[in-house]
This record gives structure tokens, C-alpha cells and sequence, in this order.
């Protein structure tokens, strides 16, 4: 039996990390003012699907005489509900029984007479009903028959219709956070007698991203992967991510900057199997990091992500300035959305050569019309040139090679600031620069010689004129 | 015979009045003396009233979603014959006193009762439900706690039920805490808001951690963003015509298209001392991230948090 399964909890006092949910059930079970319809919210693997079992298996325990927090577990109704051969409790997944059709056949269901105390109705992934099923439920939900105990579980409850929300009392499964999920996994680990260091287990943890259920199965793996001790490098192994020593040999290459070992880590990520899109994928949370560290230092301590732990991080950052680590950011945020191309190899190759300080080649160019319905105060003019601005333009366009001075000068400048150029002329002059935007902003760089980020945007001469 | 006419919006609370009315027939023959019709049913439904009650002494005949305005009096000739045994229930939206139809079953001798929810401004009518409510569940609230549920829980008079009854369930007859009441009901609009209040401020650490908790909880990112982007364009509109000389909270309050001119108080002493250029970018960046988070999902979000509230600058 995988871990999961072996483990998923069986009483309410047994499941971990929701103190509200399991004290405001508990109480409702030894008072037995049970709702009608319940509405379990939260991310997958924390718990929604066990509690709801628990629960009908709370109403249904035949070893007690009524509603009890604790269900004997081995009467024959608690066991029926395991092996889910229980008559009266439907569970159903709404997922692929969405339409009305379904609904309506478990609502003539409903009204029949349980044999047991309660029938129960369990929909997962209620979210995914059609809106005509959802419609179709909801008479059933505002006045259910009396021995009737409906439970929705659902990730996203913001897709549900705000009629059935407001019919259910709602709990909030909250995500777990990793030293929860890392205390559970050591006692489990202990029980299995399974051999894995504090370190690793926070690993595992953070790797769960708050669900329980990921970090039993990564623990289920880890402990068949080895036969000795599990440390943190099994673990990021068998995660598929990349060690923590390489990545900070990266970081402190791009930093010196060594373009050979950047070039030869990235060549023996790919060799290893890494594809390019795990290596941006770990470089952006160590980056976000890295600024997280930056603006905030030690209060972030707890929100790390990468694999990097927070002294090295913030022994990283004092060589970063917040503008280079914005970039690179940016950088890694397009290459993301780029590494469709069909060398990505070479584009993880350029990305990573681009990280280096003041080697980011290209500027960031936008050009849109600029749609100015919000009151700004930039330099801007009345109609005719300013003199500074026109004279700073005309420095550029002398810089500029022949054959692009006329159409150059076709141009004007409306306003420049933090990098940021808004240039105004006619339709035929916009296509130009759309097409040479890139080289401008080059051209741009070279004059003025600092190495901000220009951004060129396109403003048409009405609004112009308008402001 | 008593001839009711229930009407308003809310049908949580109609629901629970004929409840009451169906706990006094007997259960056992509910099938056969509890009717329920639409509108269009209305002949069959005063037929049906008209029928003496079988095995009970009282019948209840529903009809939903009269439109009291279309209806002829020869459609309700027969009211006027009902036993006194039979309850019929009309329920509709609105009911004009001054039309025939009114005039006539006000002459049948018609009970009307109103039930209408609170307006969703109207603070202090929700607050006025929500602590009717938690009396009847014998609940102890704190000191500011009716109004954090009031402000959580808007004025839909069913959710409000079903959260105090999970409220006073997991309270079990001890009083609460403010913070307690604050975890079990969470508030959406409020918590984005507490994040905007720190970006506002500069405190990086303070927007993660509550960007953090926000997550815990399951609040949805795109819902995150846009409360944030509401809030700094709010404020974006403010500054803008503060420094375009208008101080006038009448006319602010107009400018930046607000209902309520008192507000404009706060939000003068909230952009004091920020920087119009700074305010812009924040808009532009949350804008962007707004269409990012579709494919970058929570990390987008965290980059634009970081970087607006780094870089907000004060004067």
C-alpha cells in the first residue's frame, strides 16, 4: 500500500494542519447540530477528501448510538465506507459526472431512506459541474431531506455559483506550511523506519508545496530510491531539480564574471539531463529570492523557495545592486516563455551569458501607442517642440548612421524620462520605428551613455496635440 | 382560510417563514396537503387550496414567483372560496397597493409581509442582522466583531446564517476572540487590502508575509490582483487631482468617481507624501501582472509585489 493511503487519516483528531476545521467539526459532531450541506475549499492534498470520508463514517459509526468525532473504524459501516461499498454513502466525482442528467439521478437517490443513519453525499471537484447541473442541485441543497448530509469539495470555489456557496457552510482548508508537512513526514518516517535527515525532510517539504498527499508519495519514492541514509541530495535528485552547490557555481561564475564556467555548467546541466526549461525554472525562484533577501532581509527567512538557505542568499545579495536583479528577473521571466524555440539549448546558453551584469545586450524595447487616459506630468509640450527635448533628439539623430537620418527626424521627441522616450509623428514614420524600435533604443544607449533601460513608446499626434 | 402574500428579495428568509407554517402539518401526510406551483399553475394551485386537507387540519398551498402585475382578477375569482382550513402563499417581487389585483386580495383579507435584504452600502442594517442572528444563536462576540463579520459576510442573509452557525458551532459556548472570529470567517476584500496598505508603505517584509498568508488561505490570485489594482488606482486618482489643485473633497470625491466625500479624508492622509510617478508605475505593473498570472501564476505576482514596493518612493 502506497503512503497515502496508509496514512490517510482516520479520526478528525489525525488530520494535520486544519485546527479550525477539525474543532468547529468536532463540535458540531458531540452536538450534533450537523449542517445539511457542507463545502470543503483548499488545494489539492491537504485534506478536503479525507475529512469528508471521516465525516461520513462520524455519522454512520455503527459502534456508537449517535454522531461521534471518533469512528470506531472496524464496524461494518465505517468499513464499508473504506472500501467505498457503503450503500448509503455516494461519492461521487463530479469531474467526469458533471452534467444535469447525472445530478438529477443522485437527487432521486438522495430521497430515498438510508438504511444507516445518514445517507451521504460526497461531490469532489464540485467546480467542475455545469452550471445547469449546479442549478439543478441547488433546490435539493436549500431544503435536503432530513437524513441527508451533502459534502462539496472543491479547489477553486470561486467557480462555483454564489447561490450554492451561500447554501453550504464553507471551510477553508488551508495550505500546509513545509515545517508541518516536515513534522508529519518524521513521524511517518519513523514509524516506516525509513532513514532520512531533518534537512532533507524540509526539502521534501518545501517540494510538497503545501500538499500532504506530495510529500507522502516524494517520501514513498525517496525511500525506495536508496538503501542507505536519505539526504538532501537524493531527494533534490529525485525531485528532478538541480543542487544547491551547482547552482550557487553559477551564480558566483555570472558574478565574477568566469564566461567559461557559465558556459561549461550550463553544458553539463543539459548533458545530465536537465532540460532547459527545469534550469529557468530554478534560476527564477533563486533570483526572486535573492531580491526578496534583498528588500526585506531577515523577516523573509521562512518564505525561501529555492534551494539556497538564507545566509547564502543574503551574502549574494550585497553584490547585486535591486536594478540588476530586476532585470535578470525579467530576463528569465521572457526566456520562459520562450524556450518553444527550436534551439533552446543555445537559448539557455544566451539567457544564462545575459545574466551577467551589464552583458545584457539588448535593451528592453516596448513600442505601443500609448493610450493616455490617466493625468500624468511628463515634460511634455504644447503642440511644438520644447527646445531642450528637440536638441537632445537632434544629438541622437546625428549620432544616428545617414541612411536613417531623415526619417529620424521625422520624429519627435514628447517626452524623455527614466528611460522611458515617447516619440510622436505620422502612420509611416510609426511602421519604421516599430520595425528599427530595438536599433533606437540601441542608438539611444550609445549617445546618452548610461546603461538604463530605454523603453520607446509610439504617442499619436492627436493626443498629442490633446495634451 | 388565510390568504398570505409574501414578498422582497429575500428568499432565505421566506423559506425559513414557511418552514414554520409546514412544521404544523402533520409529517406523516405532507404529500398529500403540502403543495408547491409556479406562477402559470395559479387555476390549479386556488383548486387545489379550495380541496378540504386529507388525514390533517391544515393545508399549505405555495405558489413562487407571482408577477402580481399580469394578473387578472378572473384568475383569482376562486380565492374567495377557500376553506379555512388552507394557507395559500403567494410569493412575488413586488406587489403595487394601489393596483386592482392588491385591492382584492386585500379585500380577501390578505397578510402581506416584506422581506427585503439589507442594501450591500447599508453597514449598519447588515450589522443590525448579523448580531440578530448571532443572539439567536446565543453567540458572544467580542468588541468589533459584528462589524468585521458585517463587512466579511455582505448582506446575502443565507451565508450569513450558515457562517454564524459555523461560528457558533466552533465557538461551543465560549465567548471568542476578535483574532479567533477573524481566522474561522475569512475576508477576502480586507486582507487584499491589508497588503495594498503595506505595498503603500514601502514594508516589503509585511506585503510578502500577508501575500503568504493570502495564499494559505485560498484566495484566488486573479481576485488578489484586482482588488490590489482597484486600490492603487484609487489612490492614482487622488493624487492625480490632489496635485492638479483640487482639495475639495466634494469635488475629489466626484473627480475620482467615489460615492462617499468623507472617504476622501483618508485617502488624502494615505497618498501623502507618495510620488504620482511612482503611483503610475504601480498601476502599469499591476496591470501587466494581471495578464501574467495566467501563465506564471503566483510567481508573477510575488515579482510585481517586490518590485512596486521597493520601489515606491516618497517625497
Amino acid at each position: 500500500m502506497n503512503l497515502p493511503t496508509k496514512y490517510r487519516p482516520k479520526i478528525l483528531a489525525d488530520v494535520v494542519g486544519q485546527p479550525i476545521v477539525t474543532r468547529a467539526l468536532t463540535n458540531a459532531l458531540i452536538r450534533s447540530q450537523i449542517n445539511s450541506a457542507y463545502l470543503f475549499v483548499g488545494l489539492r492534498g491537504v485534506g478536503k477528501t479525507s475529512t469528508a470520508r471521516i465525516l461520513a463514517k462520524s455519522v454512520n459509526c455503527q459502534t456508537h448510538e449517535r454522531p461521534t468525532p471518533k469512528p470506531c473504524g472496524c464496524c461494518n459501516a465505517c468499513r464499508e465506507i473504506e472500501r467505498g461499498s457503503a450503500l448509503d454513502v455516494v461519492e461521487i466525482d463530479a469531474a467526469s459526472n458533471n452534467g444535469v442528467d447525472e445530478i438529477r439521478s443522485l437527487i432521486e437517490r438522495v430521497s430515498l431512506t438510508p438504511i444507516a443513519r445518514q445517507r451521504v453525499v460526497i461531490l469532489d471537484e464540485a467546480h467542475c459541474m455545469t452550471s445547469n447541473a449546479a442549478n439543478a442541485l441547488l433546490k435539493t441543497l436549500e431544503e435536503p431531506p432530513g437524513h441527508t448530509l451533502f459534502i462539496l469539495c472543491t479547489t477553486e470555489a470561486h467557480k462555483l455559483l454564489p447561490t450554492i456557496i451561500s447554501r453550504c457552510q464553507t471551510f477553508e482548508f488551508h495550505a500546509l506550511a513545509p515545517t508541518t508537512i516536515a513534522e508529519q513526514l518524521s513521524a511517518i518516517a519513523d514509524q516506516e523506519s525509513i532513514d532520512i535527515t531533518e534537512d532533507a525532510l524540509l526539502t521534501l517539504a518545501r517540494h510538497a508545496q503545501g500538499g500532504m498527499r506530495d510529500g507522502l508519495q516524494l517520501l514513498g519514492q525517496a525511500s525506495l530510491s536508496t538503501d542507505g541514509a536519505i539526504g538532501v541530495e537524493e531527494v533534490i535528485a529525485l525531485t528532478g531539480g538541480i543542487p544547491p552547490e551547482e547552482l550557487l557555481s553559477l551564480i558566483k561564475a555570472v558574478l565574477k564574471p568566469d564566461v567559461l564556467r557559465v558556459l561549461t555548467q550550463a553544458r553539463r546541466w543539459l548533458e545530465s539531463g536537465q532540460t532547459p526549461s527545469n534550469i529557468i525554472a530554478t534560476l527564477l525562484p533563486t533570483y526572486r529570492d535573492l531580491l526578496m533577501v534583498k528588500g526585506a532581509g531577515q523577516s523573509v527567512k521562512t518564505l525561501i523557495t529555492s534551494g539556497l538557505t538564507y545566509k547564502t542568499l543574503s551574502r549574494l545579495t550585497h553584490t547585486f545592486t535591486t536594478e540588476q536583479l530586476n532585470q535578470s528577473l525579467a530576463l528569465l521571466k521572457d526566456a520562459e516563455r520562450l524556450l518553444g524555440s527550436h534551439r533552446p539549448e543555445v537559448w539557455v546558453e544566451v539567457c544564462l551569458l545575459n545574466l551577467i551584469p551589464g552583458y545584457a545586450t539588448q535593451p528592453t524595447v516596448a513600442i505601443h501607442p500609448v493610450k493616455d487616459s490617466i493625468p500624468s506630468t511628463p515634460v511634455s509640450l504644447n503642440g511644438k517642440p520644447s527646445q531642450p527635448l528637440a536638441d537632445h533628439w537632434r544629438t541622437i539623430i546625428n549620432a544616428a548612421p545617414e541612411k536613417a537620418q531623415p526619417w529620424l527626424s521625422q520624429l519627435q521627441l514628447v517626452s524623455c524620462q527614466n528611460g522611458i522616450y515617447e516619440l510622436t509623428g505620422d502612420k509611416t514614420t510609426l511602421n519604421k520605428l516599430s520595425r528599427a524600435s530595438r536599433k533606437v533604443a540601441q542608438l539611444i544607449q550609445k549617445t546618452t551613455g548610461d546603461d538604463q533601460l530605454i523603453v520607446i513608446t509610439f504617442k499619436p499626434p492627436e493626443e498629442v496635440m490633446a495634451s | 382560510m388565510s390568504l398570505l402574500v409574501l414578498l422582497g428579495d429575500d428568499s432565505h428568509v421566506i423559506a425559513q417563514y414557511l418552514n414554520h407554517h409546514k412544521a404544523q402539518l402533520n409529517p406523516n401526510w405532507l404529500n398529500f396537503n403540502l403543495h408547491r406551483y409556479s406562477a402559470e399553475q395559479i387555476q390549479t394551485a386556488i383548486t387545489t387550496a379550495r380541496t378540504p386537507p386529507v388525514m390533517d387540519t391544515q393545508r399549505l398551498v405555495i405558489v413562487t414567483d407571482c408577477p402580481f402585475k399580469s394578473w387578472s382578477m378572473e384568475q383569482l375569482a376562486d380565492i374567495d372560496q377557500l376553506p379555512d382550513s388552507t394557507t395559500l402563499a403567494l410569493i412575488g417581487q413586488t406587489l403595487d397597493k394601489r393596483a386592482k389585483v392588491a385591492k382584492y386580495l386585500a379585500a380577501q383579507g390578505m397578510t402581506m409581509l416584506t422581506y427585503e435584504r439589507p442594501k450591500a452600502w447599508d453597514a449598519q442594517g447588515i450589522e443590525c442582522m448579523v448580531s440578530g442572528i448571532a443572539r439567536r444563536q446565543r453567540l458572544k462576540l467580542p468588541k468589533g466583531a459584528i462589524s468585521y463579520l458585517a463587512e466579511a459576510l455582505g448582506n446575502d442573509t443565507c451565508r450569513m446564517e450558515a457562517e454564524l452557525v459555523k461560528l457558533s458551532v466552533y465557538a461551543n459556548g465560549r465567548s471568542l476572540s476578535l483574532s479567533a472570529v477573524q481566522q474561522v470567517i475569512l475576508n477576502q476584500t480586507h486582507s487584499s487590502l491589508k497588503l495594498a496598505e503595506a505595498m503603500r508603505q514601502g514594508r516589503t517584509a509585511a506585503a510578502l508575509h500577508q501575500l503568504q498568508a493570502l495564499l494559505a488561505a485560498n484566495h484566488p490570485l486573479m481576485v488578489i490582483t484586482s482588488t490590489l489594482l482597484t486600490q492603487f488606482r484609487t489612490w492614482l486618482w487622488v493624487k492625480a487631482a490632489l496635485q492638479a489643485g483640487i482639495h475639495d473633497n466634494q469635488t475629489l470625491a466626484q473627480h475620482c468617481q467615489m460615492s462617499n466625500p468623507k472617504r476622501m479624508y483618508y485617502l488624502k492622509q494615505e497618498v501623502k507624501g507618495l510620488r504620482l510617478s511612482s503611483l503610475v508605475q504601480a498601476q502599469q505593473k499591476l496591470f501587466d501582472c494581471l495578464e501574467a498570472i495566467k501563465y506564471q501564476g503566483q510567481d508573477a505576482l510575488l515579482t510585481t509585489i517586490l518590485s512596486i514596493s521597493q520601489r515606491i518612493d516618497r517625497q
